[in-house]
């Protein structure tokens, strides 16, 4: 892309299903330079690429996009943009704030992020800007000062978040409000935009979400992570948007990690599940559990849960229970049934002699075939001449079984070694996760649902339980001398950086051991 | 060639290194099995890209629609031939993009952001390139056009009394 220099970050919109998406109609991209400008294109049906709907309804080349935050004059220049998302039809954006940052005194740095978004039914849009305030009753406190309604040019709404900057004219008075206090959020370090969701990342470790709890579609667990699935399903709020003052749940709001759950170095999301690893090297996830996306037992996941990239013996255990009573198929079925009719004449025919022999006879059991299943608590086990609805759930149990069977042995592979599993990087998409250890082992989980996914090596797809866990890939892993650096999962194929280890001390270069050249050494030493 | 080869002279060193960062990457392979100064400095990481990209799944998706099957040849079974289509068009496990194996900045991918149809790389220099699943994302816009156009036809044909196709 010639039009791109110096470009320091890039986003696509996210993959991921939901209703009434048609595949890459609803794609736009952005790149930020160095110098902070802001190129976007793609889909910009509903001006997520902030350009004028009427004139381009897909800008097909990057072209560079002048933002201007409500609230600032026009005359002002474009504020650089320092990390940029994108969402399905909005963009989020983190920019640089212009004004008090030198002079406002507790902290050197002011940076913003806004949210601009649209949606397609909504024709009179408001803008918001939220400053960041963690408690409710502060929230009632500054009510007509976190509120500021603006009416947008391109049917955009802007909704921000804001560190407590002191003050716009840097002496801590803006409108006559005063903010005390040292700022609670710190400056992002990541903007994780799934469809409908947004996860700011900030360089404290913090993690803040804000967007559509559910999504269109109704997920069953929080897409935001804030422990409540609000559940505000409508078409004009898809993004937490609607109309007049927003709610509080439309402000960004820290996801609730557990406690001792450490810093998060990198969130990651798709359209209906995110996943967010720790410095502890610990993966955890929420959102939509279906197919396995989750990579936990979690059915209704509100809050980050942690994925265990080791087997769980409570799954495993329950996975062999259900396959002792009902993995078999339908001809396995029919001789177990044989072989228990046998067993059931050779029983009648031992208490027939047991009772010949001590009342003398007529005292014969009932030949019917029920009274001797002992199992009859084997709901599953279908007649093989059965015609109803359950002849079609056959074939689902007995693939569901076979995904178990697969998991098991690659879990059982896993489960000889002893070594803490420490997770580099995670990923999501659709119903499909990946993670990626420190040691560059990839671990895939999910994609049991909706568009599939690369469960297996072979690129099959079985439907899975909802708590499936891990499979290995198996793979050399990166070259030697190099670390996993991200993994980046998308619709049935996925990406791993490896970064080159950073060199030893100077101490060990130079030491004789070390593996590299006499002179590389002596310069060490020098 | 016999000192570049045999003689443990750290001056040439450099110049191999030099050599083989020039190499594809499945050469390292081979030049380890020279002897065990090349395969020390083979399998030493300071001459080599700073960054590795890897990929799998799906080849057109994943970027290796160019690279050679390793497996072998498949053998071609028409009836069961969506199968062999998929697998043919499958990376089991993560496998390096040779196309990014280069000392040059600008083909070092540093972050890769990808959509359903969309791979977007950026290197280090800050160079973008979108790459991989553009012809696909055309096929699909172009199908469905032809699809809608089909359709289309079909009604007008219906609505006015014409023969089905």
């Amino acid at each position: 892309m010639p039009e791109l220099q110096n470009v320091v970050e890039v986003a696509v919109t996210a993959a991921g299903y939901y209703h009434m998406r048609g595949r890459g109609r609803h794609t736009h991209a952005a790149a930020v330079t160095s110098e902070g400008s802001l190129y976007m294109w793609g889909a910009n049906a509903n001006g997520q690429c902030l350009l004028p709907i009427s004139s381009q309804s897909v800008v097909l080349r990057p072209k560079q996009v002048q933002v201007q935050l409500p609230g600032f004059e026009a005359s002002e220049p474009s504020l650089p943009v320092l990390h940029v998302g994108c969402g399905v039809e909005w963009t989020v954006l983190q920019m640089d704030a212009p004004r008090g940052s030198t002079e406002a005194t507790g902290y050197t740095k002011s940076a913003s992020s806004a949210g601009c978004s649209s949606s397609s039914d909504n024709h009179s849009s408001y803008a918001y800007r939220v400053y960041e305030t963690d408690a409710e009753p502060l929230m009632g406190q500054y009510r007509h000062r976190q509120v500021v309604p603006f009416v947008c040019k391109l049917r955009e709404v802007f909704w921000g978040m804001q560190e407590v900057d002191h003050g716009r004219d840097g002496r801590g008075n803006d409108g006559g409000l005063s903010f005390t206090g040292t700022p609670r959020l710190e400056p992002l370090a990541q903007l994780a935009c799934g469809a409908f969701a947004c996860c700011l990342r900030a360089r404290n470790g913090e993690l803040w979400s804000f967007g559509s709890s559910s999504g269109p579609d109704e997920a069953n667990g929080s897409l935001l992570g804030q422990g409540v699935n609000r559940n505000p399903v409508t078409t004009t709020a898809a993004l937490g948007f609607q109309l007049g003052p927003p709610l509080p749940r439309e402000m960004a709001r820290r996801v609730h990690m557990p406690d001792g759950a450490g810093a998060v170095v990198s969130v990651s999301g798709s359209s209906y599940t995110f996943v967010a690893v720790t410095d502890a090297g610990v993966a955890y996830s929420w959102g939509d559990s279906d197919g396995g996306s989750l990579g936990h037992g979690q059915r209704r996941c509100n809050a980050p849960f942690a994925i265990n990239p080791r087997p769980d013996p409570s799954y495993i255990a329950a996975a062999a229970e259900r396959e002792a009573t009902a993995a078999s198929t339908a001809a396995e079925r029919r001789d177990r049934h044989a072989r228990r009719a046998n067993r059931a004449l050779e029983f009648q025919e031992l208490m027939r002699t047991t009772l010949l022999s001590l009342v003398g006879g007529g005292l014969i059991p009932d030949e019917d075939e029920d009274d001797f299943d002992e199992e009859s608590d084997d709901s599953w086990d279908i007649p093989s001449d059965s015609s109803d609805s359950e002849d079609d759930y056959i074939p689902v149990v007995e693939e569901v079984i076979g995904g178990i069977d697969r998991c098991g042995v690659q879990e059982g592979s896993q489960s000889g070694t002893g070594d803490t599993v420490r997770i580099r990087n995670a990923s999501v998409s659709y119903t499909n996760g990946a993670l990626v250890t420190h040691d560059g082992t990839v671990l895939v989980f999910g994609g049991g649902s909706w568009a599939n996914g690369i469960s297996d090596s072979e690129g099959h797809t079985e439907m899975v339980p909802h708590n499936a866990h891990m499979r290995q890939l198996v793979w050399r892993g990166v070259a030697k001398g190099y670390a996993i650096d991200s993994l980046v999962l998308a619709h049935r194929h996925a990406f791993v950086l490896a970064r080159k280890v950073p060199p030893q001390p100077l101490a060990a270069c130079s030491s004789p051991s070390s593996p590299l050249p006499r002179n590389v050494r002596k310069a060490c030493e020098d | 060639m016999t000192t570049l080869i045999s003689e443990p002279n750290d001056t040439w060193d450099p110049i191999l290194a030099e050599v083989f960062s020039c190499l594809p990457a499945s050469f390292n392979d081979v030049l380890a099995c020279v002897n065990k100064r090349w395969k020390n400095l083979a399998d030493s990481a300071y001459w080599k890209p700073d960054l590795l990209l890897y990929s799998w799944g799906h080849k057109l998706s994943a970027g290796h629609h160019n690279s050679d099957d390793e497996d072998g040849d498949h053998e071609l079974n028409l009836n069961d031939f969506e199968a062999n289509e998929d697998e043919r068009n499958w990376i089991g496990a993560p496998k390096m993009l040779e196309c990014f194996y280069s000392p040059r900045p600008s083909f070092q991918i540093q972050q890769v952001a990808s959509g359903d149809y969309y791979t977007l790389a950026l290197s280090l220099d800050g160079q973008v390139c979108d790459f991989i699943q553009v012809f696909q994302l055309l096929l699909t816009i172009y199908m469905h056009s032809i699809a809608a156009l089909f359709f289309t036809a079909f009604v007008d044909r219906s609505s006015s009394g014409g023969s089905r196709f």
